[in-house]
Formats: C-alpha cells, sequence, structure tokens
C-alpha cells in the first residue's frame, strides 16, 4: 500500500547541508501497525514527511496504492507531538475541521465532532481551546481529529512521547481500539522500544543518519497485547534484538 | 472557564495589594513632602496636586488638553496600525519585499521618535498632521514586525494537519494563517500603544499649545510642578487604563487568548 523506493533526501539550507535519508526502501501493506525506531535525529520523522507529502525527496518514488505522492492528501492523516492542536479552536472546532474543509453540512460537522469526543471521553470539553485541556487530553483530541476523516493511513510523530507513562498506556490502549476497528495503515514513529513493541505488527529499525533500513522485526505476539502482558518473556525477547539493534545504530550517540 | 475560579481569586488579590504599594507610595510621597527638607516648589505634596488637578479640572483645561492628546493618539493609532498591518502582510508574505523594504522599515525603526518631531513640523508644519505623523511613526514598527511575524512564523506542523485535513490555499489561510496572524497583530498593537504615547508626549512638548504634553512643559515653564505632576500623572493612567482596556476587549474578541501573552 505505502512503498518507499530508493527514497533520498538532502535538507539544504544554503549554509548546511544534511542528507536525512539515504536510498531507503520499504513497504507497508494495508492494515498494518508498523513502527518506525532509530536513533534520535536519524530522519525517523523525515519518512513520515516525506509520505505526508510535505516535503519531497530529491531521488526515489513515495507512492500510496501505486499513485505517486505529490502532496498533502485526506488520504493520509498526521498526529504530531506537538504543534498539534490549533490553539484559535476549540477541541469541537478541531475535531469538525476536517469535515469542515471538505465541505461537509454543518450538522454533520457537529455530528461528527461530537461522536468523537464521546468515543475519547471529553464529553464536557467540547467548547475548551487546546490550553486548558492536560496534555493526554490534547493527544486524545489529536487522535480523534485524525480518524474524523477516516484516512487510510495515519501517520504519527511520536504523540505520545511527551506525556506521563500512565497516561501513555491509556492513549496506546486507545489507539489500538481505535485502530482495530479500523482497517487503517499505521506508520507510528517513536524512539521507545515497549511503546514499539505493544503496537506493532512490524518494527523496522534505522541506520543513524543518513537513514536506511538497518532491520525490520516482526512482532508476532497475539494481540489483544497488554501492558502487563508486554513484560513476559516473548516480549523480552523482542526487546532485546531491537535494544541492541538500536544501540548498535546509535554507536558514538552518548543519548539513549 | 474551566479553572477560571482560582485565576479570578489570585486576581481579587492582586488587586489589593496593588492598591496597598499605591498607598504606600503616595504616603511616602507626603512623608517627604511634609518634612519639609526641600522646597514645596520643587516636590509639591499630594495635596496640592490635588488642589491643582481640581483648579484645572474647574477651568476646563484638562479636559481640553485631554481632549486635544486622544484625539491625536486615536488617529496616530489608527493610522499607524493599518499601515502596519499592511506593510507586515506585504513583507511577511514576500521574501524579496522582506529584504527591501524590511530593510528599510528596520533601518528606519532605530531612528528615536523624539527626533522626528522637528522634522515633521518642517515638513508639515505645527498643526496637527505634524503630530499625528510621529504618532503613526511611533506605532506603525511594533504592529508591522509582530504582523510579518504572525504571518512568516505559523508553526509547519498548523499548516501540515491542515493540508492533511484537505484544507484549500484560501481554506489554510482562513483557518491557521488568519487567527495565528491576528494574536502577533494585537501583541503588536498593545506594545503600539506604549510607544504611540510616548511619541504623543514627544510630538506635545514642542510646537504644541494644548495637550496634556503641552501642559506637562508649559507648567515646568512656569514652574507649576504641582500642575506637571498633574499632568504627567494624566498621561500615565491614561496610557494605563487604554492598555488595560485592550487587554479586556481582546479577551472578548479573541477568547482563545485568555491564557496567552496577553496576562500582566
Amino acid at each position: 500500500m505505502i512503498k518507499l523506493d530508493a527514497v533520498s533526501l538532502v535538507y539544504d539550507d544554503g549554509h548546511r547541508s544534511v542528507e536525512a535519508l539515504h536510498d531507503l526502501s520499504l513497504a507497508v501493506a494495508r492494515g498494518e501497525f508498523v513502527s518506525i525506531a532509530g536513533p534520535s535525529g536519524c530522519g525517523k520523522s523525515t519518512i513520515l514527511h516525506v509520505i505526508a507529502g510535505f516535503i519531497a525527496p530529491q531521488s526515489g518514488t513515495v507512492t500510496i496504492d501505486g499513485k505517486p505522492v505529490s502532496g498533502p492528501g485526506t488520504d493520509r492523516g498526521v498526529v504530531f507531538q506537538r504543534h498539534n492542536l490549533l490553539p484559535w479552536k476549540t477541541v469541537r472546532e478541531n475535531i469538525a475541521l476536517g469535515p469542515k474543509v471538505q465541505d461537509a453540512p454543518f450538522e454533520a460537522q457537529t455530528r461528527i465532532a461530537d461522536e468523537w469526543i464521546a468515543r475519547i471521553g471529553l464529553r464536557g470539553f467540547e467548547d475548551s481551546y487546546p490550553d486548558e485541556l492536560s496534555e493526554g487530553m490534547r493527544q486524545r483530541v489529536g487522535l480523534a481529529r485524525a480518524f474524523a476523516t477516516d484516512p487510510a493511513v495515519l501517520l504519527m510523530d511520536e504523540p505520545f512521547a511527551s506525556l506521563d507513562a500512565l497516561t501513555a498506556i491509556r492513549m496506546r490502549e486507545l489507539l489500538v481500539s481505535m485502530w482495530e476497528k479500523s482497517s487503517k495503515v499505521v506508520l507510528f514513529v517513536t524512539h521507545d522500544i515497549d511503546e514499539a513493541i505493544l503496537l506493532s505488527d512490524r518494527v523496522i529499525v534505522l541506520t543513524d543518519r543518513p537513514a536506511r533500513v538497518r532491520k525490520e522485526v516482526g512482532i508476532d505476539l497475539a494481540r489483544p497485547r497488554s501492558y502487563e502482558r508486554s513484560l513476559d518473556a516473548g516480549a523480552e525477547t523482542f526487546r532485546r534484538e531491537l535494544r541492541s539493534l538500536l544501540l548498535s545504530s546509535s554507536q558514538g550517540v552518548e543519548e539513549a | 472557564m474551566r479553572g477560571s475560579q482560582p485565576t479570578a481569586q489570585w486576581r481579587g488579590e492582586s488587586w489589593v495589594w496593588g492598591s496597598a504599594a499605591f498607598a504606600v507610595l503616595v504616603v511616602a510621597w507626603w512623608g517627604i513632602a511634609a518634612a519639609g527638607v526641600f522646597n514645596e516648589r520643587l516636590i509639591p505634596p499630594p495635596a496640592a496636586v490635588l488642589r491643582a488637578f481640581m483648579e484645572m479640572l474647574a477651568s476646563g483645561e484638562w479636559l481640553r488638553d485631554l481632549g486635544s492628546s486622544l484625539g491625536r493618539f486615536g488617529a496616530g493609532f489608527a493610522f499607524g496600525n493599518v499601515l502596519g498591518v499592511i506593510l507586515g502582510v506585504i513583507t511577511g508574505h514576500s521574501r524579496i519585499a522582506r529584504y527591501t523594504v524590511g530593510a528599510i522599515l528596520n533601518f528606519a525603526r532605530s531612528t528615536p521618535t523624539i527626533l522626528l518631531v522637528p522634522v515633521a513640523m518642517v515638513w508639515l508644519g505645527i498643526g496637527e498632521a505634524a503630530k499625528v505623523l510621529v504618532i503613526t511613526w511611533g506605532v506603525l514598527f511594533p504592529v508591522w514586525l509582530n504582523t510579518q511575524m504572525g504571518l512568516a512564523a505559523v508553526e509547519k506542523e498548523y499548516v501540515w494537519v491542515a493540508q492533511s485535513l484537505g484544507a484549500t490555499k484560501a481554506q489554510l489561510y482562513r483557518h491557521v494563517y488568519l487567527p495565528h496572524t491576528l494574536l502577533h497583530i494585537v501583541t503588536g498593537a498593545r506594545i503600539a500603544v506604549a510607544t504611540g504615547f510616548f511619541a504623543l508626549a514627544a510630538t506635545e512638548v514642542v510646537g504644541a499649545f494644548s495637550g496634556i504634553g503641552f501642559r506637562a512643559f508649559f507648567s515646568y515653564q512656569n514652574f507649576r510642578t504641582d500642575r506637571m505632576i498633574v499632568a504627567i500623572l494624566t498621561l500615565t493612567s491614561v496610557a494605563f487604563v487604554i492598555d488595560r482596556l485592550f487587554v479586556r476587549v481582546v479577551r472578548r474578541v479573541v477568547p482563545w487568548w485568555r491564557h496567552a501573552q496577553l496576562e500582566g
């Protein structure tokens, strides 16, 4: 469904050029939940930006269902870690933005938004502004907004990285339950090994910059997975493998 | 609304503390004046200043001065904002404009406003036009800079999110650029209240025959420190009140700004 073929991308601001992706190829099938893990600054986010159509690679091809990506589109929803919700819009307005710009009738906008608000447990916060919400609530709204337009692909860039541990656990459960009911492809950038194991069908481990695929690890653990069960022996094998892959990918990088 | 309880309570408290601080200040002033160390002409006691104020109020000159000052300020503030927003949209939009027009504006804004007063009088005489021009100048720059920043510094994530949801170019402006820029314009305008009053005072000190700034300087020439203090306190209070009003109006017009930069 998503296919990157020999994609290379160099950031060049006129002063300095940084090679973010080098000859990177990967494929994601329909309905798959794939995590992208790699050392910090290796170009994980860049992959999402390329698939989302925010930036174009200098060489290589990016296709969705065989069609080349030429810019952002409603078939690909995004959730960021920061600057995700528009601060000048309420919870309802943020979630309704997709239907609104896609010219849905006003009643439908409100109905869709309110359905999602109920689903993410934020009833009573319809008219709150993002800065009145906790970080966890904000990310729930971001999730709901991305789901509200029903995109085939969901691109998530470390969406739970700044949440406290407990909230992050809840959010992962929410995400999995929302994903399981859909047939969406989720591409999930993370640097958290446990998170990757808990969520993914497959983890793509990248090398240090410029990013290439170092190894793909299929996580064939039964679903539903839970936080408790992810401490099992089966998960431990994956954890060990991913950890050693990541550590050797980031030689010379002190950061864990 | 949620969570406004503690804030409101705190605000109430801060009001009490603020008033107390001012009361202490006035008492200290009174004490220094009453001690008789300084000539009463130099440091008139609060009562004398109050008396001067009542005189000026009764004779009508206070209200007349206030009227001309506010008229000038209002005109200059309006022109400055309109011009600042227009220029900001241009330089915020086009890189070439930023490098050319922006460079000139950046150079020009370093001019101390007070030095423009004589130039404005040479060009436009000592009438109202010269004064409004100087105030416009004082107001223009913060508004211009902030408008430009509002347009140029939109977090790319906001734009990306909207594009991914299907926003067209026009919708992008309506839902992302415009509200984001509005926030910055309002910040600029608030700063411009201060710079505008500074310009107003500068332009009324020379070549004016009315206005609070004129009154302050005229009282200096007559060695009426009490009236001078009345004039200074008047302008300070007006600038303060306008700033507060501004915050209130903006809070109402831009409700999502409640917890943002306007606090304080």
